[in-house]
């Protein structure tokens, strides 16, 4: 992997499940048994960058944000945000 | 025009909106950046709730955005028919969520992906069949009216032997005062056999009230008989899934809890996409060169699903009330506790400030954050059967038919309120 990486935050209080974001960004988010957005990884290579960004774009209960993420290769610790 | 000028205009708008006119239809988007120019949040009386001390509309994006995500300022308990309130849609959070958890699991992407073949294979059979027939053809009755909702009877459980009866009742009850030909002609005839002296086009408030008891207390006894046969055998449907589930692990869901669940499927689940459907056929065939731009990409899976959430943008339905739960200032309006808000998504998706060239289909739109769905804990439960029904109807028509015409015969039939169209005459080529 490599190039920088963007940490994902979502935010699960304001996810509504349209599913914007799955469709947009697959690899990064799925959805939970009752439709809700999951992440499925946190720091985004930048091969998924464009993903990710349509998908923050698209989600219209705002519920996605983005900012720099570890350098790759660094272990990230779950709640380091 | 001063700025004067616009201010009078815009207050004698808002003092005369009233969405449920068929004739409002014809300046609707008008009147929307009208009012989103000059007097974003409107206090108007057309339609002011029984009791209620004010009514508002609002026009802009964001404005709608803030309303429709504060469901603790804004409650949906506004109970606008004389029926009980439909769960989950009446009932505010935390029953809300209570009864979506219930629910949410039946509508998911997954699940829904499993209907594809079986949407597919019922779109083209009604669209042969509509084809078969002649030169010209009415895409609403043939194929816009029938798609969803015999899918949603099958999915919910109601029989299709009461297809024509179950329809009769959803368009009494839903479309008895926008303009409906068939809703008014069927309101009427109900009002008739109550005893009232219905002249001229529409009924009295009396009237309707009358109308709309009867039809509710109709349905609920329908439901409740369909709820005690699929007691006795049950199926795979919605009906019987509703009978085993569980209020928050506690308690199966009452008599009166299964039949407003049922209800509101009813309502939500045959004429929303059935509208949507209508109205994006009517552009097309409006536009040949949007429908030849759309045709293009409509085998594109990356594409196709960005154009399914423009045609929703673009041709947004519902209008979304709300009744005030305190008094509170929104965006520097006092609203008194009690007052009614409404946000009609059609005014929000057309809002220039968040929708570049709103009035523009854009196929590609990004970022595309429509409203046309509702927004916040309502949010339509019915979202990806509902892209999925909409992308798949207009492949499978489109496929067969490329090229079609308005009929210079017949005229479309619109009606407003939770807006679409009864009829849409097309002819081929």
């Amino acid at each position: 992997m490599t190039g920088p990486l963007t940490r994902v935050q979502l935010d699960t209080g304001r996810c509504q499940g349209h599913g914007q974001c799955a469709m947009a960004a697959p690899d990064v988010f799925a959805f939970d048994e009752q439709g809700f957005a999951v992440l499925q990884i946190e720091d985004v290579p930048a091969a998924l960058e464009v993903a990710v960004r349509t998908a923050v774009l698209r989600c219209p209960e705002r519920a996605i944000s983005l900012m720099p993420g570890d350098e790759p290769k660094t272990t990230t610790s779950h709640n380091s945000v | 025009m001063t700025t004067m000028d616009a201010r009078s205009l815009a207050e004698a708008a808002a003092a005369a909106y009233n969405p449920y006119d068929v004739a409002f239809l014809e300046r609707e988007f008008e009147v929307y950046d009208l009012l989103r120019a000059e007097l974003p949040i409107a206090r108007t009386e057309a339609i002011t709730a029984m009791g209620a001390p004010g009514s508002w509309v609002l026009t802009r994006y964001d404005q709608s955005c803030d309303f429709l995500q504060d469901h603790a300022s804004f409650s949906n308990q506004s109970n606008v028919y004389p029926v009980r309130p439909w769960i989950p849609q009446a009932i505010d959070p935390p029953a809300h969520s209570a009864y979506r958890r219930i629910m949410n699991p039946w509508f998911t992407v997954d699940e829904m992906r499993h209907l594809e073949p079986h949407l597919e294979k019922f779109a083209e059979e009604l669209v042969d069949t509509m084809l078969d027939q002649g030169d010209d053809f009415d895409f609403v009755a043939a194929f816009a009216d029938p798609f969803p909702t015999v899918i949603f009877c099958q999915l919910a459980g109601f029989p299709l032997d009461d297809y024509q009866q179950i329809m009769n009742w959803k368009n009494t009850l839903m479309h008895c005062a926008d303009g409906h030909v068939r809703g008014f002609e069927l309101a009427a005839e109900m009002a008739r056999e109550l005893g009232h002296e219905v002249s001229g086009s529409h009924l009295t408030p009396e009237e309707e009230l009358a109308v709309r008891s009867t039809v509710g207390q109709r349905i609920y006894a329908y439901l409740g008989g369909l709820i005690d046969r699929r007691r006795a055998e049950p199926t795979d449907d919605m009906i019987t899934k509703l009978l085993a589930a569980s209020y928050e692990g506690e308690r199966p869901l009452t008599q009166e809890e299964l039949e407003d669940t049922l209800f509101l499927f009813y309502m939500a689940g045959l004429d929303t996409v059935a509208s949507a459907l209508g109205l994006i056929v009517q552009t097309f065939a409006a536009n040949p060169g949007k429908r030849r731009e759309f045709i293009e990409l409509m085998d594109d899976p990356e594409r196709v699903g960005p154009a399914v959430e423009e045609l929703i943008r673009y041709h947004a339905i519902v209008l979304l009330p709300r009744r005030v739960t305190q008094d509170v200032t929104f965006h520097g309006t006092e609203f008194a506790h009690g007052s009614q808000v409404l946000c009609p998504t059609m005014a929000a998706n057309r809002d220039a400030s968040e929708f570049a060239e709103p009035n523009e289909l854009v196929f590609d739109r990004t970022p595309n954050r429509h409203l046309g769905f509702g927004l916040g804990p309502h949010r339509c439960i019915g979202i990806h059967l509902a892209r999925r029904e909409v992308r798949i109807a207009l492949q499978v028509f489109h496929r067969k038919l490329p090229d079609y015409h308005p009929d210079p015969e017949r005229r479309a039939e619109a009606f407003g309120g939770m807006k679409g169209l009864s009829a849409l005459p097309l002819v081929k080529g």
